[in-house]
């Protein structure tokens, strides 16, 4: 008897005991390794997503002296986000759908080991927007693969041997994933894409010893689903109440209802919070869904170890015009008002930059990054709600109306391509789009599996709104998000869809559709370097150092929404557009194709 | 003087526009590719097999060209830019992994053009799936081709077409 008692009881002691070395040292790894500048460990370079290097061997007086110090082909040919990893002496490079991810040595180039994984081709016409992925995690010698089949793996890091493998979702009803994974302790965080196809998003956190599923946190729903508690989950400083959810949709219409996952998700290990935000509502026709559609569209901060919400902030309540809130969380700590404040920076697709509270949720600044943004003309600060300019409220104009002249467009004013903050200028460093559009709802039928839209647009250059002669599709911006104001503006003739990296050489870097590489100056946004790379850059750029020596890296190729959108602005005639007709398409200035390139200083 | 300067100027992108501006009347410009002037319009030509599936009216009077389509076109024109615009780009035009569907609608015929869209297809980048179990698309396959064989014919500018009374 006693003894048939004590076998469970003192497996279970064992397992704590092992487990909790465990725990610790996953925390650790990221965080250390994070820490130390010469690594970039992941897709923001830290947690808290800054994408800023403590590096300055490369600095604004020398950067024009930067060269290309080696390169590398993915041999993959369609839209390359995301960027390298850089561990040690390792580097990892990962490619958008077949998902591979090379080792390769900085000693010699040389490649460690290739891991292609065998995925259903069938997944490829069910991601919206091309096949991209946008990057690796690392922790405890294992790398974090989410492939677009939703397959979630765990890489050997010295063989590229599988350790485990859990599936996340199913391509048949239209799930697929995009996002790079975060380990945050011992879990592994990853969401789930498919908005345009009526998947109802959430947040997992998986066991990274073995991949079971530690909790599982959806966007919409019940309030246990959610990992809500009405009481003490809090919007705008008030408890959410029971339901929140369920109230604000039309029968069961949450289910298919979206509030995706998609975008980027950061962590501050002192608050042991994990920020990302939700994606819009299912389908993109408005009047058929009624309600404010909670929590699509929102900013969620949650407990990384119970996955329970602290604090929710829904910034397009009722979207009507594909405003994901997916966009990257910036954590910085800011004198807002004579205060230090624990902020959060969240630039959205919206086109309002938001400077929150990341411990209460208080929305502390709200203001437009781009001036063409005109489907709100501001956010009430004590209801947190913007207010919608009517004649650009596609549910008040209706189903099969064409509602015109709507900034931004449905690539939002900015989509994932991550902002960086530099804690030595203060600014954050924003890559945008300037482009508006004509937004036509109309009814759908869902099927599962099958794209669940029911709206359609034109996207053209902002400037046709504005009409201050203007035909640039992109600008990259500096913005002071204490006050909500933009410092400089670079206007770019196409979206800037390539992640920003600041350094302590206070240079800020960013890529250009064309292909660009460009340096500028993180005081003045002066332009001091640029050079041409083989495609099209919608990658991230990223910073390491190796030998003493430090150097920047990007992925090219072109493609991604940015792709598609290639020839946005070249509708109707040319006429009275001035230079857009001398646009015509992306295509002109680049082809595909993943690469890799390194810059350096010269020796 | 200034009518005549006007008439000159106007007359580079047709005879037609004169005789919108001075009678209202619309120009037609037909499936086979002619365009006809006249007031009133005539009755739409019968559809025989040498007709293309699609009528056009396009408009140049403000400067900036303007066209109404049909409602069969308008409603292909909208399924389009609902679905298919997300791989084959805004006014089908092609994108990094989608071909341009100007370019290849004219290469292939109706048959082919069915098929690809009932059944999907595998390319050397990109794959496209089969439509015929998507009742937002399966229903609108004629509507798909008319709108497709006007941008492919030249017939149908890039842009938002209106839809004819």
């Amino acid at each position: 008897m006693r003894r048939k008692l004590l076998v469970p009881l003192v497996s279970m002691v064992t397992a704590a005991v092992l487990s909790w070395p465990c725990l610790t040292i996953a925390n650790d790894s990221v965080l250390k390794l994070t820490k130390d500048p010469n690594n970039w460990a992941i897709w923001g370079g830290d947690y808290a997503g800054t994408r800023f290097s403590k590096l300055d061997q490369i600095n604004s007086n020398n950067v024009k002296d930067l060269q290309v110090a080696w390169t590398f082909s993915t041999g993959v040919l369609r839209g390359h986000e995301g960027g390298p990893m850089v561990i040690g002496d390792t580097m990892y490079v990962h490619t958008p759908f077949p998902n591979k991810v090379f080792s390769l040595s900085l000693a010699d180039q040389s490649i460690n080991w290739v891991y292609e994984p065998q995925q259903n081709p069938d997944t490829i016409p069910v991601m919206c927007c091309d096949t991209v992925y946008r990057g690796l995690a690392y922790a405890d010698g294992m790398i974090f693969l989410q492939q677009a089949d939703t397959n979630l793996v765990a890489l050997d890091a010295k063989s590229g041997k599988v350790i485990w493998k859990v599936k996340n979702g199913d391509p048949k009803v239209g799930s697929t994933n995009t996002n790079a994974p975060v380990v945050v302790k011992d879990k592994v965080l990853t969401g789930i894409s498919g908005g345009e196809f009526g998947v109802r998003g959430f947040l997992a956190a998986y066991n990274i010893k073995d991949g079971s599923l530690a909790w599982k946190a959806y966007s919409t729903g019940p309030d246990d689903e959610m990992l809500v508690d009405p009481n003490k989950t809090t919007e705008m400083l008030k408890p959410v109440g029971k339901d929140s959810s369920l109230k604000t949709w039309k029968g069961d219409q949450w289910k298919i209802g979206g509030g995706t996952t998609w975008g980027w998700y950061s962590y501050d290990p002192d608050l042991n919070l994990v920020y990302y935000g939700t994606g819009n509502p299912s389908t993109w026709n408005p009047t058929v869904r009624p309600g404010d559609n909670k929590w699509s569209m929102t900013i969620m901060a949650r407990d990384a170890d119970t996955g329970m919400a602290k604090w929710f902030y829904q910034m397009t309540p009722h979207d009507e015009w594909d405003f994901d809130g997916i966009n990257e969380m910036i954590l910085a700590d800011q004198m807002i008002g004579g205060k230090n404040r624990k902020t959060l920076v969240h630039f959205d697709r919206n086109g309002f930059g938001y400077t929150m509270d990341r411990v209460t949720g208080e929305l502390l600044v709200a203001e437009k990054f781009d001036p063409a943004v005109n489907w709100a003309t501001h956010v009430d600060m004590k209801t947190g709600r913007p207010q919608v300019v009517a004649k650009y409220s596609t549910d008040l104009n209706g189903q099969d109306v064409n509602t015109k002249d709507i900034c931004p467009a449905a690539l939002g004013s900015k989509d994932q391509q991550p902002a960086a903050y530099s804690p030595r200028t203060k600014l954050f460093y924003v890559p945008t789009n300037h482009v508006c559009m004509d937004y036509e709802p109309f009814e759908v039928e869902y099927v599962a599996g099958q794209p669940y839209v029911g709206a359609t647009l034109s996207m053209f250059p902002a400037g046709r709104v504005t009409k201050d002669g203007t035909n640039n599709l992109g600008n990259f911006i500096a913005w002071d998000a204490t006050t909500g104001k933009i410092k400089w503006s670079i206007p770019e003739p196409f979206s800037v869809w390539s992640g920003a990296l600041a350094t302590a050489g206070d240079v800020v870097f960013y890529g250009t559709l064309e292909g660009y590489v460009k340096a500028v100056d993180a005081n003045s946004g002066k332009e001091l370097y640029k050079f041409k790379t083989p495609s099209g850059i919608i990658g991230n750029l990223n910073t390491y150092m190796y030998n003493g020596k430090q150097y920047i890296g990007v992925l090219s190729g072109i493609g991604g929404w940015a792709g598609i959108g290639m020839a946005a602005g070249l509708t109707g005639d040319t006429e009275g557009l001035g230079a857009v007709g001398a646009y015509k398409s992306l295509s002109k200035y680049t082809q595909l194709g993943g690469t890799l390139t390194v810059f350096a200083l010269p020796n | 003087m200034k009518l005549a300067g006007l008439t000159n100027n106007l007359s580079k992108t047709g005879l037609l526009i004169i005789t919108t501006l001075l009678t209202g009347a619309a120009t037609l410009a037909f499936a086979n590719g002619t365009e006809t002037t006249s007031s009133p319009p005539p009755a739409p030509a019968p559809a025989t097999d040498n007709t293309a599936p699609y009528t056009v009216v396009c408009d140049k009077s403000s400067g900036q060209t303007v066209c109404n389509v049909d409602k069969q076109t308008y409603i292909g024109w909208r399924t389009y830019h609902a679905v298919c615009h997300v791989c084959h780009a805004q006014d089908a035009v092609g994108s990094s992994f989608a071909p341009s569907l100007v370019e290849r609608v004219g290469a292939i015929d109706k048959e082919r053009f069915m098929d690809v869209l009932a059944n999907g297809y595998s390319g050397q980048i990109g794959v496209m799936p089969g439509w015929k179990d998507n009742p937002n698309v399966n229903k609108k396959y004629d509507e798909l081709y008319g709108y497709l064989k006007a941008r492919a014919d030249g017939a149908l500018p890039p842009g938002r077409p209106k839809r004819l009374p």
